[in-house]
């Protein structure tokens, strides 16, 4: 009898433990910032095709090696996204600002 | 005993057939412990209680992270997060090296593990058969005691050391050339 018990509650667990759905693909993108807004960036990329993409706390922004956050983000501004998508929703985890080239010593 | 069969049969059709066995599904925290308790009951007292034969130096640590650079991190990642691409899309995932379940482990245990794998799970057994291969693994075990505290220069150093195809590394001139400027 207990082992019939033991039986059903596996059962049970087996019925209702929650499966949730890992992030989803990676991608990239090379191209300009087109327009910030609170918590997502328009970027067009080089071919000029244009994806929104969430920013979070979790997406790490740098410019070379200095971390920076979300305020860094400017029109204009040359980026490259690692991004996921997950239900037709874009989400940041890495965001590289564009570098200025080292200045020439006249 | 045999109602007991059948539930556990049905049980079974149940699990699969609602999960559909999917990677791409967190472990619930029932089948997680489970899974931890019956590895733990696989490793022998005697495997668990061997002591690290490599004195821990900074070689040591070092070369356990330039190995760890080019054979675990594609799936445990550079910082032992578990957050990589094939990391991310397994089941189970790779445990975070650096929390808890991982660092409380005896030396012998992880060794145990990084030597003979475990089934049923991404992780491969690394065993050579060799004493230079052992080596290797006790001095894996040293860096990953390093991991909770590892460095930005000791994370940028393993990037260099990361394994990359041709067409990873023509993406990330691309990158580099595209973030300074270049047309």
């Amino acid at each position: 009898m207990r082992h019939i018990h033991f039986a059903l509650v596996m059962l049970t667990l087996a019925l209702v433990a929650p499966a949730m759905a890992h992030e989803g693909h990676a991608h990239k993108i090379l191209g300009t910032v087109a327009s910030v807004q609170a918590n997502q960036i328009d970027v067009k990329s080089t071919d000029g095709k244009v994806v929104t993409i969430l920013v979070n706390a979790k997406t790490a922004i740098t410019r070379g090696k200095d971390k920076l956050d979300a305020t860094a983000l400017k029109i204009g501004e040359r980026v490259s996204v690692d991004y996921t998508q997950a239900k037709a929703v874009n989400t940041a985890t890495t965001i590289k600002l564009g570098t200025p080239p080292p200045a020439v010593k006249k | 005993m045999t109602a007991t069969i059948l539930i556990l049969v049905a049980g079974a059709l149940v699990y699969v057939r609602s999960t559909g066995l999917t990677a791409r599904a967190t472990p619930p925290v029932l089948e997680a412990k489970v899974a931890r308790s019956v590895r733990a009951l696989a490793i022998s007292g005697g495997e668990r209680r061997r002591a690290n034969p490599v004195p821990r130096s900074e070689e040591a640590v070092r070369a356990g992270l330039e190995h760890y650079a080019d054979h675990c991190a594609v799936c445990h990642a550079n910082d032992g997060s578990g957050s990589t691409q094939f990391g991310r899309g397994m089941f189970p995932p790779p445990p975070d090296l650096r929390a808890a379940p991982t660092q409380e482990m005896s030396d012998g245990e992880l060794f145990y593990i990084i030597e003979n794998g475990i089934r049923f799970t991404g992780m491969p057994a690394f065993a050579t058969g060799s004493a230079e291969g052992e080596a290797e693994s006790w001095k894996l075990v040293h860096f990953i005691r390093r991991l909770p505290r590892l460095s930005e220069a000791e994370q940028e150093r393993m990037k260099a050391l990361n394994p990359r195809s041709p067409e990873e590394i023509r993406q990330e001139i691309e990158e580099e050339e595209f973030l300074r400027g270049s047309p």
